[in-house]
């Protein structure tokens, strides 16, 4: 198996600040992305925490259970490392006034085997990639998916809508954090993204689809991923990880 | 206390900050070497005071900020961003929850398969096991490529031409030729018919592409 990883992030056109983060330990098979929140630097620490508490505690544990991993442990060890880097988060923001407040997305994927392990939590997003087109996996945890949910809004009022970016679930902003998995078997040459909504906000899923449909490495869609995104206004800072397995054979 | 080091948001590694001193700079002989334009040889120290842990800025050409302000030296307190030319170490105070790391299922009712070995790994401390091994692509199109092996069997090559398996014996490995006429040389061996284990460091070439492998 030859898994490949990438990734790529911008401040955009509108921020000074890049408040995402993003961790990758291609070995372990582990990336993070997380979009922060938060007054003064404080967005950029809760993110940073965050992709690096979880990615430092996936590897430990992934070194330390190398070979026969079930998915239900891999997905507890997912979410103690979320549950973690809210701990952790909540601390420097309860001691550390201008950190108050604080706190960030974040989106977990972990390789076991052939399946791909995804957790989430708010609205930054994974996708797969594929034979059958892109796929969204995760749902977001924000006010507006909420409101689709509920009916108030359909999809397509949703992307135009004000206030996109209120979630309704963060690391690092209570005591306790709930993180959303799933694990889907990916095939050969499948891509998997993960997002911030500085992506999703500026470009649709038939926008994303296309740019991932190129014949690019992973570097090179990453990095159309972020150009697109500028283009179409670049409203808030844009980050992406991309991995995709690109079978046994090296030609 | 720990450093978390980013660049551009990318987070790149974490630092314990273990010693009464610790220097950042370009120079390899920093305690944390950061080589890359904009950070001077030694460009900054952080010490652990009797008022605290504090940074010092070691009069470096592009100075050393503290939440974007710039310091000849300052306190540190947990969440602070310390910023050395363009990259980011955040000062965390999250140290790896104790039970968490090298016991999976210390806290749930989890469920590992049985398999050979795993209760004395129970015990193993995470930094002593060993990391699964790796074949690393040193030419050709796929240079510098990491595969790593997590499978029984692993293969490579060019179907119909030359194709070699790698394949988990225990903790060893063991190389074969499965497609080919043409022989894969193994450390600049032809590889024999009945295959060979693989060591630390071997180099594997399919006619010109080599592959490196790295484990035990």
């Amino acid at each position: 198996m030859a898994r490949e990883f990438a990734s790529a992030l911008d401040a955009g056109r509108a921020r000074r600040n890049n408040e995402d983060a993003v961790a990758i330990d291609a070995m372990a098979g582990v990336a993070v992305l997380a979009d922060g929140m938060g007054g003064h630097n404080a967005g950029e620490v809760a993110s940073v925490m965050a992709c690096a508490i979880v990615c430092q505690d996936l590897v430990r544990w992934r070194r330390a259970w190398p070979e026969t991993i079930s998915q239900a442990a891999a997905l507890q060890a997912m979410a103690r490392g979320v549950a973690h880097a809210n701990q952790a988060i909540l601390n420097t923001a309860l001691t550390r006034p201008e950190c108050r407040g604080m706190g960030t997305t974040v989106v977990v994927l972990l390789v076991v085997g052939d399946a791909v392990l995804v957790g989430h939590v708010g609205d930054s997003r994974a996708y797969r990639f594929g034979r059958d087109g892109l796929e969204r996996l995760t749902r977001d945890h924000s006010l507006l998916q909420e409101q689709v949910d509920a009916g108030l809004l359909t999809p397509r009022q949703a992307a135009t809508a004000p206030q996109r970016n209120i979630v309704t679930r963060a690391v690092g902003v209570e005591a306790g954090v709930q993180l959303d998995t799933l694990a889907l078997q990916a095939q050969p040459g499948d891509i998997v993204l993960l997002c911030s909504d500085g992506l999703t906000d500026m470009l649709g899923d038939e926008e994303i689809a296309a740019i991932l449909a190129t014949d690019s490495s992973l570097q090179g869609l990453c990095a159309r991923l972020i150009d697109a995104a500028n283009a179409a206004g670049g409203a808030d800072n844009v980050s992406v990880v991309l991995t995709r397995d690109d079978g046994d054979l090296v030609t | 206390m720990r450093l978390v080091i980013s660049l551009d948001g990318k987070v790149l590694d974490e630092v314990p900050l273990s010693k009464p001193r610790t220097t950042i700079g370009r120079r390899a002989y920093n305690d944390i070497v950061i080589d890359h334009l904009g950070v001077s040889g030694e460009h900054a120290a952080v010490v652990q005071s009797p008022q605290g842990l504090r940074v010092e800025d070691l009069q470096s050409t592009n100075g050393t900020y503290v939440n974007d302000q710039a310091v000849e030296q300052q306190l540190l307190r947990p969440g602070d961003a310390i910023g050395v030319g363009r990259f980011r170490l955040l000062v965390a105070d999250a140290e790896p929850a104790a039970g968490q790391d090298a016991l999976p299922d210390s806290n749930g009712p989890v469920t590992l398969p049985a398999a050979g070995g795993a209760p004395a790994r129970a015990e193993a401390d995470a930094d002593a096991v060993a990391q699964p091994a790796v074949v690393r692509v040193l030419d050709g199109a796929a240079a510098g490529r990491e595969v790593l092996l997590t499978k029984e069997r692993t293969t490579f090559g060019k179907p119909g031409v030359l194709v070699v398996a790698i394949e988990r014996q225990g903790q060893a490995h063991v190389l074969s030729q499965v497609e080919g006429e043409i022989r894969a040389r193994l450390n600049g061996a032809p590889l024999p018919g009945a295959g060979a284990p693989l060591h630390d460091g071997d180099l594997v070439d399919l006619m010109g592409t080599r592959l490196q492998f790295i484990g035990g």
